[in-house]
């Protein structure tokens, strides 16, 4: 039996999401600009996010789009340093992300930083020999809950684009001319989203960011990429390449019932064996829920859970929903990443969502698990 | 302003209720109250008791008879911030943060939780597993340390509990409030006197299983203050953003590593600076690596210099997620953060520099300082490896 608490119940009381001012302004181009205003912050997070649309890798050029990323990103090294901003980027298989994080003051400064990204990239055969080596490094650097996800994504995903961290043989045959041509098309007007939250009015930086985007071709109007094509057109099927174990769920989507009550489980299951990591990236499509050990054997633990620690889960799924909204650049990534799938998926829907889900939900999302793929990492 | 720059770290010293150290902290905005223990671990310590310490730290979110897990973090979670413990071979550290009014709960869960631990068989096998599983990374092994004997028994835990739980040994830092809860407890805390365990050498470091290479440098600890303040500047040049010499002569000129960091860990002794980098199979050597960034250390520039004031500025407001102000995780600037950087600081005996002077005096170190600080930190780095 499940015992009520009045601390948990205290705490949803707390956890409601405050209504902020927002606007989400589409471009005649294609393009949107969000900004959201966050209470009780003094920073701002600046966030392009830019759909692979148009620039969907095989397995001939997978790896070339996250080569791209780096040529972008590593042009602002000493710009950000100098003005005490931080940028991150990564890529993704639907879209790829410049987070520029800032005190509030910074707005400006990340704006121009933004503008940067568009300016065509340099380099040559040298430089991708060399920043190929970087992914190398990268790549052996993974964490386990990523290597995991990636070995399980294989599995239940057949025929899914290939991971987008990339294939060193693929990356090895990337040219200058051919990344320029990526960056060009997926730069594309109708491909960007740009967010922007925290301590911003939105009113004020819409407009200023708009300004940004007008420029852009929309992808009806720019050549398209053609990759190359070959006889080994297949995907690898990827191996953890780590010791360990992971449960990997497949989920429909952030906004739907069953997907929600699995993310409850997970929560529920990190917090009782804090060693299982758990590793899913928002989306309003297909994705995959990874629950990643050094252990083996995660399954048994997952099924250990008691009743009285799965009871945590609506709990920890209404923090991690009420959390997204106070942190700028969680939000920003949020609505970021959904917003480049063309959802316009809001928080409070999620929220919404969420609140039928209790102990039952989330015992059959237990349940759930046990039928979900199992993988496996060996030394 | 940043929110948490309104939070006043008062040097008021350690103020003594008993054996137990306390120093507090204010807020004039925030709606929470923050609450931290801190305990440094005996030392030194061999391998069996590492192997104790690192199953009564892992452990004590567990809960115990009084409080179980999901009380725990039913009760210590009602501000929306989940209770954290973080530790590492040299302390301890459990925080709460309450709303207002949740103050006595804290205080009655920090009493529980560090004067009535759990540790009976049943509970340390749970623990002895999952200590015992391989670490995520050769990265997070690195970090982590030396990694201690589980197969010591019960009674050796219990014993050892009793040795390195103990009111002398422990530092509460938090806002009046759960200060004030505190006054009371405690009193019935009264552990055994044992003595320490044999000495024996010290075990290998624990072997990561991925197939990435880490190598981890590190150099003699200090304790923050205005003589050290190049010292700390040095490591904001070395590794406190992507245009400080780590990133751009490891990785963008060498193409060495894709991953480094230099950070500043706290240790018993004070913050003990350490290179991290992280490769495939070839690791550069030390020399190399120490020669390739003392090259770089001639070239810095006033401009450079700037800079990297601007990038400690950054890391000291929060906004620099490769800041090397570590308290086993970056620093950011928040009340829990400040709270455990005052705790480090009561044991230290450095509450005089709080943040903002270490900035200020960072601020104020020529070019010339900064180069010299930079090689001799580079002149000290000793690998890690024994």
């Amino acid at each position: 039996m499940v015992r009520p608490f009045a601390a948990t119940l205290g705490f949803l009381l707390m956890s409601t999401i405050h209504a902020q001012v927002r606007l989400l302004e589409r471009l005649p181009s294609g393009s949107r600009v969000f900004a959201e205003q966050i209470d009780g912050t003094n920073s701002v997070s600046v966030q392009l996010w830019i759909s692979a649309k148009g620039t969907e890798e095989t397995p001939l050029t997978n790896g070339w789009r996250h080569l791209v990323e780096h040529f972008m990103a590593k042009r602002l090294d000493t710009f950000t340093d100098e003005r005490g901003i931080f940028l991150s980027a990564e890529t993704s298989r639907e879209a790829m992300s410049f987070k520029f994080e800032a005190p509030a003051d910074k707005l400006s400064a990340c704006l121009e930083g933004a503008a940067k990204l568009f300016e065509p990239i340099d380099t040559n055969g040298d430089a991708i020999a060399k920043e190929a080596q970087l992914i190398r490094h990268e790549e052996s650097g993974l964490g386990v809950a990523r290597r995991f996800s990636r070995a399980g994504w294989a599995q239940a995903f057949e025929n899914s684009r290939p991971d987008p961290v990339g294939e060193l043989s693929a990356i090895a045959q990337a040219t200058p001319d051919a990344l320029k041509a990526i960056q060009r098309r997926m730069l594309a007007a109708d491909n960007l989203v740009l967010t922007i939250c925290g301590a911003v009015e939105p009113n004020v930086a819409v407009p200023k960011f708009r300004q940004l985007l007008s420029r852009q071709l929309a992808s009806s109007e720019l050549p398209a990429f053609s990759p190359p094509t070959g006889a080994t057109d297949t995907v690898k099927t990827s191996t953890p390449s780590s010791v360990g174990s992971a449960v990997c769920l497949k989920l429909e989507g952030i906004d739907r019932g069953p997907s929600l009550a699995r993310i409850a489980f997970a929560l529920a299951v990190a917090q009782a064996f804090p060693e299982v990591q758990p590793l899913y990236t928002v989306s309003s499509k297909s994705g995959l829920l990874t629950l990643a050990s050094s252990r083996p054997g995660v399954w048994d633990l997952t099924q250990s859970i008691t009743d009285r620690q799965l009871s945590q889960g609506p709990v920890l799924l209404k923090r991690w929903i009420a959390d997204t909204g106070r942190v700028p650049s969680r939000l920003a990534a949020f609505r970021g990443a959904l917003l480049s799938e063309g959802s316009g998926l809001t928080l409070e829907m999620v929220q919404l969502a969420a609140a039928p889900i209790g102990f039952e939900e989330v015992k059959q999302a237990r349940g759930e698990a046990m039928t979900a793929h199992r993988v496996e990492g060996f030394r | 302003m940043k929110a948490a720059a309104l939070w006043l770290m008062i040097g008021l010293g350690a103020i003594t209720h008993g054996q137990i150290r306390r120093t507090e902290i204010s807020t004039t905005s925030d709606q929470t109250e923050v609450l931290q223990a801190l305990i440094a671990a005996p030392e030194p310590m061999n391998a069996r008791e590492i192997g104790a310490w690192q199953l009564i730290c892992s452990g004590i979110l567990e809960g115990n008879d009084v409080f179980v897990k999901e009380d725990i973090f039913s009760f210590g979670g009602q501000a929306g911030i989940a209770p954290k413990l973080s530790w590492s071979n040299e302390a301890l550290c459990l925080q709460f943060v309450a709303p207002r009014g949740g103050e006595s709960t804290v205080a009655r869960l920090v009493e529980s939780l560090l004067s009535n631990l759990k540790l009976d068989d049943e509970r340390l096998q749970m623990l002895r597993a999952r200590l015992a599983a391989p670490l995520p990374d050769d990265w997070s092994a690195r970090l982590m340390g030396e990694r201690g004997d589980l197969s010591i028994p019960t009674e050796f835990v219990q014993r050892f509990a009793d040795r390195a739980l103990r009111p002398e040994n422990l530092i509460l830092v938090g806002t009046a409030g759960t200060l004030k809860a505190t006054e009371g407890r405690f009193q019935d805390w009264r552990p055994r006197r044992v003595s320490p365990d044999i000495r024996v050498t010290n075990s290998a470091l624990f072997r990561g299983p991925d197939n990435a290479k880490t190598m981890a440098l590190v150099a003699g600890p200090f304790r923050p203050s205005t003589s050290e303040a190049a010292t700390c500047l040095a490591m904001v040049a070395l590794g406190g953003g992507k245009s400080a010499l780590l990133h751009q002569v490891l990785r963008e000129s060498k193409g060495w590593t894709y991953r480094q960091e230099a950070l500043l860990r706290p240790e018993t002794a004070g913050w003990r600076p350490m290179i991290v980098i992280q490769s495939t199979e070839s690791l550069p050597t030390r020399t190399e690596v120490v020669q390739a960034l003392m090259d770089a250390t001639d070239k810095i520039s006033t401009i450079d210099l700037e800079r990297f004031k601007t990038l400690a500025g950054s890391a000291i407001d929060g906004f620099n997620p490769m800041s090397p102000f570590r308290f086993f995780e970056t620093y950011q600037g928040t009340p829990q953060h400040r709270a455990t950087w005052m705790a480090f600081a009561t044991l230290w005996g450095t509450q005089n520099t709080t943040p903002e002077s270490l900035l200020s005096d960072c601020k104020r170190v020529t070019l010339d300082e900064l180069k010299d600080a930079i090689k001799k930190l580079l002149g000290q780095l000793m690998d890690r490896d024994p």
